[in-house]
């Protein structure tokens, strides 16, 4: 079983309150970890890399949305960018945004190793996480984790992110029958 | 925080420390491509005994890479580069295993075919087929550069073409092949590498055709006589480096031995065979030298051209490079018995292979 799987076992016993509102737009940016596949390139072992990513959506629904991803993960031996734009779903419960995104519509990594060797392929990738509020314009992301497949130096790679960090969002999508309170107009 | 809360973040923390993992054993295998004057690089993995090539193998060398050896550090790796007449100097990564090349390269003799270094990887010594003679260099230890000695190169007998290389368990003695001749040539080293042919006792002939030579940590040296289809077993004094037959030699090998191996724990000779496209095992009388065929031997799979043998330092696998089949063939070993694996496992390179070696 891979081990990105046990970050979905959480999510999956996650609370079953009322739907709540969802924000129109929002951008992510956080620090992000990646446990890199780097054995298929001749490596000993697995790389980890630390990075960021930075995610802007436009949630066209109070369930789904269109997000696009820019992240960067770095090491001694390896630097991997990421380049991905596709789709999200979203889960309000309680205070809690539960989201799954799958990004592959058109979606890149580029990698250089060691000495300067590139690739670039297309990546395809799929994830949860969790945004908690702090106040109206911001939320606290609490985890974000993605299985990132990548096809770089004709071989395959199936790696696993983690990120977190804030989100800043503006406009309100409300819930059929629901106003959220406090929440201000741009 | 409520319950719930705390079993997430419980899930999540257990889930990265799993990420963590452990490092599997692997090791990396060097190939010298003369054909297109590259160095293939593979990471073999002991659990599965698969191969993965490094990202950008085949790296650049010289012109005929012919011979690679690797510094007892690890940080090291010198090629010959024969059409040239140079050795490159390369940084190996210790994580990635990539080489890169450190200029300037260092003048050889003419048509450098092998070479061979000390076990403190103090000198190398490179052996001038073209120009009969011996090149001896010392060994920064700190960035692995190479300064030739005073006294360096040291001229042999006319026609002596030294072919292959094979150094004393103690350093003291150094043994050059001619296959023109059909003799082994005896040197002693002292402690600045300069050489001198011991007075009596060199050259020592063996059989017809000799095309390499390997050594034992008890000084029992094994030839092999590939026109004679034998392997010639030798007593070396550890004293005088005088050559002496053990008791049976020559023994008998399978059709065409060219190269042969030690198993780093001593117990076994592995030998192969063009023209039985075969590997033929024996045990090592550790006490008289002399060779016992094992049940099974031969075994298959060795390829058409085996040019080089080698076995890594655990001696779990005995990997044979094939220039015609362009592979370099796996085989694992049997501890207990020596026996080779009938399922080989067979990475394939860019062109012919001609020698290797493997990092620990």
């Amino acid at each position: 079983m891979r081990r990105w799987l046990l970050f979905v076992i959480p999510l999956l016993l996650g609370s079953l309150a009322a739907a709540q509102d969802v924000p129109r737009a929002q951008v992510f940016g956080g620090i992000s970890y990646l446990h890199f596949d780097s054995e298929p390139l001749g490596f000993s072992n697995y790389s980890n890399l630390g990075g960021y990513t930075f995610s802007p959506a436009f949630n066209i629904t109070h369930r789904f949305g269109a997000v696009a991803e820019i992240s960067g993960q770095y090491g001694p031996h390896v630097n991997l960018r990421d380049l991905t734009f596709g789709g999200q779903a979203l889960f309000p419960r309680g205070n809690k945004l539960f989201f799954v995104h799958g990004l592959f519509f058109d979606a890149r990594s580029f990698v250089s190793v060691g000495t300067g060797a590139g690739s670039t392929s297309r990546a395809i990738i799929g994830g949860v996480g969790m945004d908690l509020p702090l106040s109206p314009r911001f939320s606290l992301r609490v985890f974000q984790v993605d299985y990132v497949r990548s096809m770089l130096f004709n071989t395959d790679q199936n790696s696993v992110r983690v990120s977190a960090g804030l989100v800043y969002k503006w406009k309100t999508i409300h819930h059929r029958g629901h106003k959220a309170p406090g929440t201000p107009a741009p | 925080m409520t319950t719930m809360q705390r079993a997430h973040l419980l899930w999540i923390c257990l889930a990265l420390a799993s990420l963590a993992g452990c490092a599997p054993s692997t090791h990396i295998v060097y190939v010298t491509l003369p054909s297109t004057n590259g160095i293939a690089a593979l990471r073999m993995r002991d659990a599965s005994g698969t191969f993965t090539e490094l990202v950008g193998t085949p790296f650049l060398v010289g012109s005929a890479p012919t011979a690679i050896a690797l510094g007892p550090s690890g940080r090291f790796a010198y090629v010959v580069n024969r059409n040239e007449d140079d050795i490159s100097l390369f940084k190996i990564n210790g994580t990635t295993g990539q080489l890169t090349e450190v200029p300037p390269r260092t003048q050889t003799g003419l048509g450098a075919a092998t070479l061979t270094m000390n076990a403190a990887g103090s000198l190398l010594f490179v052996a001038n087929q073209g120009s009969n003679s011996i090149s001896v260099y010392s060994v920064n230890s700190g960035d692995g550069t190479l300064k030739e000695i005073p006294s360096s190169p040291f001229l042999l007998l006319s026609g002596t073409n030294p072919a292959a290389l094979a150094l004393s368990s103690s350093g003291n003695f150094l043994y050059a092949l001619s296959g023109n001749l059909n003799a082994v040539f005896i040197f002693s080293v002292d402690s600045q590498g300069n050489l001198q042919q011991i007075p009596v006792g060199s050259p020592f002939f063996v059989g017809i055709a000799p095309l390499a030579l390997a050594m034992t940590a008890g000084n029992f040296l094994y030839v092999t006589n590939s026109n004679d289809n034998t392997v010639s077993g030798l007593k070396a004094d550890p004293t005088a480096g005088t050559l002496s037959p053990v008791p049976g030699s020559p023994f008998a090998t399978a059709t065409t031995p060219t190269a042969l191996v030690v198993h780093p724990k001593g117990g076994f000779l592995y030998v192969t065979n063009s023209g039985t496209a075969n590997v033929s095992a024996y045990q090592i009388d550790s006490k008289l030298g002399g060779l016992t065929p094992l049940t099974s031997s031969p075994f298959a799979g060795a390829g058409s051209g085996p040019t080089s043998a080698i076995i890594d330092v655990n001696g779990n696998f005995l990997l044979i490079c094939d220039h015609t089949g362009k592979t370099v063939t796996e085989y694992i070993i049997n501890q207990q018995t020596g026996a080779l694996s009938t399922n080989v496992v067979k990475a394939s390179v860019p062109s012919q292979p001609v020698a290797m070696v493997i990092a620990k």
